[in-house]
């Protein structure tokens, strides 16, 4: 996001917490976007249950960003919690992919040296 | 309702919760595909093996799918029973990837310990061998030099032996110790009958060759005078006749045989008078044992 953009969005939280009164998701903004990056740097594109779970995190965060700017902050709570959920579901998938992959792999690893041991290689 | 949904187990509670309402009619709408899908998915978290281990993410789900089932008592059509459903429903698998990721990395851990202990053990398994394989090829090497110094101390102890005895050369070849008696000495010119000074010679070689242990091959050789038939005939018969006054003189005779090479393998000048008698000969050779 451009610095311009984040000066806007900050600006229409503020005033849309003037305007409405209603508390401003800016935590669960935060909280979204970090669980994106999160994701990202774990290599949830990679893995392709956890790709799709990252882009449909992606664009609920973007369609609850601009109600944020438009103030509608009733409409972007929700989808900003789904957006995080939706995050740290492609996160945890990818955690789980890689955990039971490593295992597999030193089982194998095993498996093989055991079988070399056995026929004195 | 509000203490029906505070009940020590929460899955008990949603169950009761569906049985009450459905039994009273409290709710005329079925609840939706999104509730139905976040219910599923929590008893399938809640309810799996791993579940211990990710406790916060079990109860994280579980906190949605309260707010879903509020939302659905509130406005069972509403955008928050669905809001909250699929959040509750992303939360309940997002706890049980969690809870088969943590199962997953225990494991991978006890694995990653095993393969430690067993590729210690191979090693100490492949150490063994190599000092197993030193350990022979140092014997090998030993018996070896043994062996190559045992034929060197007899090779000069038959050497010494035979020093005295006129008309004889002892010399190293890769077969054994080659000991050379002239033609001349052993037989008269085309006899293959040995003379009583040849006999005598043999005689003291005989102490020092049954000393020695080795096998002996006896081979006779001749000058090119004469057929080939002619030649291998007498230098057999005069290697026959060596041999045969050798076993006389009480060496085994399973430790000797005796072949005619004629004329083939001359050692001088068969156009001199003095290279063919020194082609005229008889070759005791002491044949070395095979490594």
């Amino acid at each position: 996001m451009k610095p311009s953009s984040i000066f806007a969005l900050l600006v229409s939280l503020t005033t849309a917490a003037c305007v409405s009164g209603a508390p401003v998701p800016a935590d669960k903004l935060a909280r979204s976007e970090s669980a994106i990056r999160s994701a990202e740097e774990l290599g949830a594109e990679r893995n392709a249950e956890g790709a799709r779970y990252l882009q449909a995190a992606r664009e609920q965060l973007a369609t609850g960003r601009k109600f944020v700017i438009d103030g509608d902050q009733a409409t972007a709570t929700p989808l900003l919690l789904r957006a995080e959920a939706d995050a740290e579901l492609a996160m945890n998938i990818t955690r789980e992919s890689t955990a039971i992959a490593d295992a597999r792999k030193t089982r194998d690893e095993i498996a093989s040296l055991q079988t070399s041991m056995k026929g004195g290689k | 309702m509000i203490m029906l949904l505070t009940a020590k187990s929460t899955y008990a509670s949603l169950a009761l919760l569906t049985f009450t309402c459905g039994a009273l009619g409290c709710a005329s709408a079925p609840p939706p595909r999104e509730l139905q899908d976040a219910r599923a998915a929590y008893r399938a978290a809640a309810e799996s093996p791993a579940a211990v281990k990710a406790q916060r993410d079990i109860g994280e789900a579980k906190e949605a799918l309260g707010r879903a089932e509020a939302a659905f008592d509130d406005d069972p059509k509403g955008a928050g029973t669905r809001d909250w459903s699929y959040i509750a429903q992303r939360k309940a698998h997002s706890a049980r990837a969690r809870a088969s990721a943590l199962t997953a990395l225990d494991d991978g851990r006890a694995a990653k310990g095993e393969l430690v202990a067993l590729r210690a053990q191979e090693k100490a398994l492949r150490d063994h061998e190599l000092d197993g394989a030193r350990s022979a090829l140092a014997g090998e090497r030993g018996r070896a030099e043994s062996e190559r110094q045992a034929r060197a101390d007899a090779d000069a102890k038959t050497r010494d032996a035979l020093a005295t005895i006129a008309g004889m050369t002892a010399t190293q070849s890769d077969r054994g110790l080659v000991l050379t008696l002239s033609g001349s000495v052993l037989f008269a010119s085309g006899k293959s009958t040995l003379l009583p000074a040849a006999q005598a010679r043999l005689a003291e070689a005989s102490t020092a060759l049954k000393a020695d242990g080795r096998s002996i091959h006896v081979v006779g050789h001749t000058d090119s005078t004469g057929s080939d038939q002619t030649n291998l005939t007498l230098s057999r018969q005069r290697a026959e006749a060596v041999r045969a006054y050798l076993v006389s003189k009480g060496m085994t005779s399973g430790r000797i045989d005796a072949e005619g090479a004629g004329k083939d393998h001359p050692i001088a000048d068969n156009a001199t008078p003095e290279g063919r008698a020194n082609n005229r000969r008889v070759e005791l050779i002491l044949v070395n044992a095979k490594p």
